[in-house]
């Protein structure tokens, strides 16, 4: 059902359908449905209607906008005022939206500088289980009133109630940025230079170690620095991260410093996850620098493309066949792994692998919020 | 209740059950001394294992509970609760785990705030949060309250640094929250959804924090201003400057007169002062001290100082950290507000805020966290004096309902507790309160957990206690 406002939704969610599964039919992340051909047994909602900003104020730092607001439309809004979401959202060219971004928390490389998405939501309007349309939070950047259900919403997957509109904490934007790339690094290498990394004072705006495919003889990992700020100083900086990268080198070849689209672009390849091939899912598994090497070590996801991000999670391109595997092996290792684009994944197809979290006091949250099960719990 | 004691015995060793009036008397209030209650008793675990036994039984015979750390809780959060017991966290105080490689520190519910950054200066990390009370709070109470500090604009308040938890939820249950040691999560953030709930949703037990880099440079700036007003501009100007300061603090003149008064910070007598402070990599910090100075000069202040070294920030911040406590030497009594209003409406609220003072007689100092427009009025009285108490109640009601008007909060940091109850039904609608409630009711059945804080139910009759019975007994001062 595509929804025609607010009231719409309410009305569904009290009615006697099918379990609910919201989406604001466009993206290619994990929320959406569009072409699904197996979801019988659910209730297809489409909120695209609930778009636009509602408020903006640069000098509160706070945008308050609809959920199916595409999330490009936020930051082109901001980027007239020098601003932006420090979270860093995914996949924002494949049109994610402001609901399914907070839903799926879907934070890019930039996360490591200021946070996730749990950090720069402040308040929502979301309908709850029982077709109450209610406010949580507040639209100013500190509040402490109530409890947090907007940090909740975070991660839910739509299955606490349905987002329809979000405040988020926005901040200034660096007004330049540089990368140094360090080249041919095997395992052992990289651990060192991130663990020395997060140990420098440099402030690093984010941190990603993408795997290099080399033919038959296995993989290389490439180290992406990205740094930020006003151009005063901003050359010499990079000059002073270069040099810090190649005294631990083997060669000055291995070292590669991007300006301005250069570097725009390589980012940008790696939030909208376009290294992932479109047949394949896009795996998250939040985990620590011992963890990865540990589970490099173990070659758990040694064939498929990855990147590791000092934001302490794991991008995984994976083929449909290993989700199985890869779901028994994150099990036995403690880990949780979610989906983030689905590719040409069957849409009743697993979303979560590895560990459920929760426990007993997810299921009272949602006794409380959704008692008669009207949304679709992800699984 | 003979039971649950009974119980409690077998459990306990007799010194961490407290019973007699005079050893109940020092937990009767928190920091909002106008309330007090006293306890049935205080229950000192010793350790993590004999808290959950603590709670269990509390569950099994329906014993109502509030966890306290310091008890320096401003909104009555850790005021016990009528035929309840205490159950207090001091004990707990281990810091498990300094993880320099992580970034993360593993700590009890009753390490204080500061002991962290102390614990990991050594390994260049720190604790961000810096509440004004950070050399005596806690951990527990900061998480139940997600308590903020003069840093929280650029870093954050509590729950931007927790990582994860162990709670005990209200009926014995255990359970952990959040990604464990990652900072990223899968599944909706329960971490974060605890932080903040003020004790309703049990006890911390343990709690794993994100450590940051200690900064390499800091730079502090003090500008004084002959109004309020010029201060505020300045605090719009430099945040369309596009800086994103670590804290923007104004106090105004009450304020600075006390604070001079309790620490001599040598501050100019002038009607406002603001202070700026940058931090982080010094390349960067040079940058963008040179774009602040500007900005600054542009907003024609009275006077301008930098803290040319370490010792002369202490001092700096030091009037300003002091500065509730500093009150005290101007007024026998007050209560500190903690409203919020959009940064842009800062100007409009505290003229306001001067208006009503005048109409209701009673003095106001403003010291507040300019940066995101969180408010501390302090409202001077004389307990003694009767009905001044509830003359000053009533005007940090018209503070918080302004702030409300203005499109804020009622609280930014210091909770609603028992204070602001009267409050929430205006800041929220009836059904998202009912929403809160039935949460409330989900995760405590029983309705043992810290009732009658956060959500309004009847509020506790007020009674004046004078000064903290701590203070009284001599074991906290206001210096
Ligand atoms: C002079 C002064 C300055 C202050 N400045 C600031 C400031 O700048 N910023 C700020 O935010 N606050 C400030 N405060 C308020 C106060 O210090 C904070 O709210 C602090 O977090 C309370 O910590 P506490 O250990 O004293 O908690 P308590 O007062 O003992 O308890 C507070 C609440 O936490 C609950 N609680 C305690 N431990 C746990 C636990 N382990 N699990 C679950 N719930 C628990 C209690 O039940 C209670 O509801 C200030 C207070 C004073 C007196």
């Amino acid at each position: 059902m595509k929804i025609r406002d607010t009231k719409d939704l309410c009305e569904l969610v009290r009615g006697d359908s099918a379990p609910i599964f919201v989406h604001a039919g466009g993206t290619k992340s994990v929320l959406d449905v569009r072409d699904a051909s197996d979801v019988s047994g659910i209730e297809l909602c489409d909120i695209s209607v609930l778009t636009g900003i509602a408020e903006y104020e640069p000098s509160e730092y706070t945008m308050t906008a609809a959920a199916g607001t595409p999330i490009a439309e936020l930051q082109s809004a901001l980027r007239e005022h020098g601003q932006y979401l420090p979270f860093d959202p995914l996949l924002v060219e494949a049109g994610a939206t402001v609901g399914g971004t907070v839903a799926s928390n879907a934070a890019g490389p930039g996360r490591l500088r200021h946070g996730g998405v749990r950090d720069f939501v402040l308040g929502i309007r979301f309908v709850d289980g029982l077709g109450h349309l209610g406010t949580q939070g507040a639209k100013v950047v500190k509040n402490a009133a109530g409890f947090d259900f907007s940090k909740l919403m975070v991660g839910s997957l739509g299955s606490l109630g349905c987002l329809t509109e979000v405040t988020f904490k926005v901040f200034p934007k660096p007004p330049n940025y540089r990368t140094v790339l360090v080249h041919q690094l095997d395992l052992r290498a990289s651990e060192a230079l991130l663990h020395s990394l997060l140990r420098t004072r440099t402030e690093l705006l984010a941190v990603d170690l993408h795997s290099v495919e080399i033919g038959s003889s296995g993989r290389q990992w490439t180290l992406a620095i990205q740094i930020g700020g006003p151009d005063a100083g901003l050359d010499e900086r990079a000059a002073n991260l270069r040099s810090w990268a190649r005294a631990r080198t083997v060669s000055d070849h291995d070292v590669e410093l991007l300006a301005d689209t250069a570097d725009a672009a390589f980012w940008n390849r790696t939030r909208e996850l376009n290294w992932v091939d479109t047949r394949r899912v896009a795996l998250k598994v939040p985990m620590t620098i011992p963890r990865f090497v540990e589970l490099e070590k173990m070659s758990v996801f040694s064939e498929f493309d990855r990147v590791f991000s000092a934001t302490q999670q794991l991008l995984v391109s994976l083929p449909l066949g290993e989700t199985e595997r890869v779901d028994e092996a994150l099990m036995q290792l403690g880990l949780t792994g979610q989906l983030m684009r689905r590719g040409s994944a069957r849409k009743s197809a697993r979303v979560i692998l590895g560990q459920r979290h929760g426990g007993m006091l997810l299921d009272r949250v949602r006794q409380a919020l959704d008692p008669n099960s009207r949304f679709v719990q992800p699984c | 209740m003979d039971e649950f004691f009974a119980d409690l015995d077998r459990l306990l060793h007799p010194d961490q059950v407290k019973r007699g009036k005079e050893q109940l008397i020092a937990y009767e209030s928190d920091a909002l001394t106008a309330f007090a209650q006293r306890p049935l008793a205080v229950i000192a675990p010793r350790s993590s294992e004999d808290l959950v036994e603590v709670v269990r039984l509390c569950a099994r015979h329906g014993v109502p509970y509030v966890a306290r750390g310091s008890g320096t809780s401003l909104s009555g959060g850790s005021l016990p609760v009528a035929e309840g017991v205490v159950i207090a966290l001091n004990r707990l105080r281990r810091i498990v785990e300094i993880d320099a490689e992580r970034r993360l520190a593993v700590v009890e519910p009753g390490v204080v705030n500061q002991w962290v950054s102390d614990a990991a200066r050594d390994v260049g990390l720190y604790y961000a949060p810096d509440p004004s009370s950070q050399s005596v709070c806690t951990l527990g109470g900061n998480v139940a309250f997600n308590s903020g500090g003069a840093h929280c604009l650029k870093t954050g308040m509590t729950s931007n640094h927790v990582v994860g938890l162990k709670v005990v939820l209200p009926d014995g249950e255990t359970t952990e929250l959040g990604g464990g040691d990652s900072l990223e999560h899968v599944g909706p953030d329960l971490a974060g959804l605890f932080v903040g709930s003020e004790g309703l949703f049990g006890i911390a037990y343990e709690i794993t924090l994100r450590l940051l880099p200690l900064p390499e440079s800091t730079y502090t700036l003090l500008a004084a201003y002959d109004s309020l007003e010029s201060a505020g501009d300045a605090v719009a100007q430099v945040v369309s400057s596009g800086l994103l300061p670590a804290a923007m603090e104004i106090m105004d003149r009450l304020a600075i007169e006390a604070a001079e008064a309790a620490v001599q910070a040598g501050y100019p007598d002038q009607a406002a002062l603001l202070i700026v402070e940058l931090d982080g990599e010094a390349a960067l910090v040079d940058a963008e001290s040179e774009m602040l100075a500007q900005v600054i000069e542009r907003t024609k202040p009275v006077e301008t100082r930098l803290a040319a070294s370490p010792a002369e920030r202490a001092t700096i911040w030091k009037g300003r950290k002091g500065a509730f406590s500093a009150v005290g030497r101007l007024s026998p009594d007050y209560i500190v507000q903690d409203g919020v209003v959009p940064r842009l409406r800062l100007g409009e609220a505290l003229s306001k805020i001067e208006q009503f003072s005048k109409e209701d007689g009673l003095r106001v100092a403003n010291v507040f966290h300019a940066g995101d427009g969180n408010l501390h009025p302090l409202i001077l009285y004389d307990g003694r004096n009767e009905g001044e108490l509830e003359r000053a109640e009533a005007l940090a009601g018209r503070i918080l309902r302004l702030c409300l008007e203005l499109g804020g909060s009622i609280t930014g940091e210091h909770g609603v507790g028992v204070e602001k109850l009267a409050y929430m039904s205006e800041m929220f609608a009836a059904e998202d309160l009912a929403v809160m409630d039935r949460l409330k009711a989900a995760v405590d059945p029983g309705g043992v957990a810290n009732p009658g804080k956060m959500l309004p139910g009847e509020a506790p009759a007020l009674s004046h206690q004078g000064i903290h019975p701590l203070e009284a007994a001599g074991v906290i001062s206001r210096e």
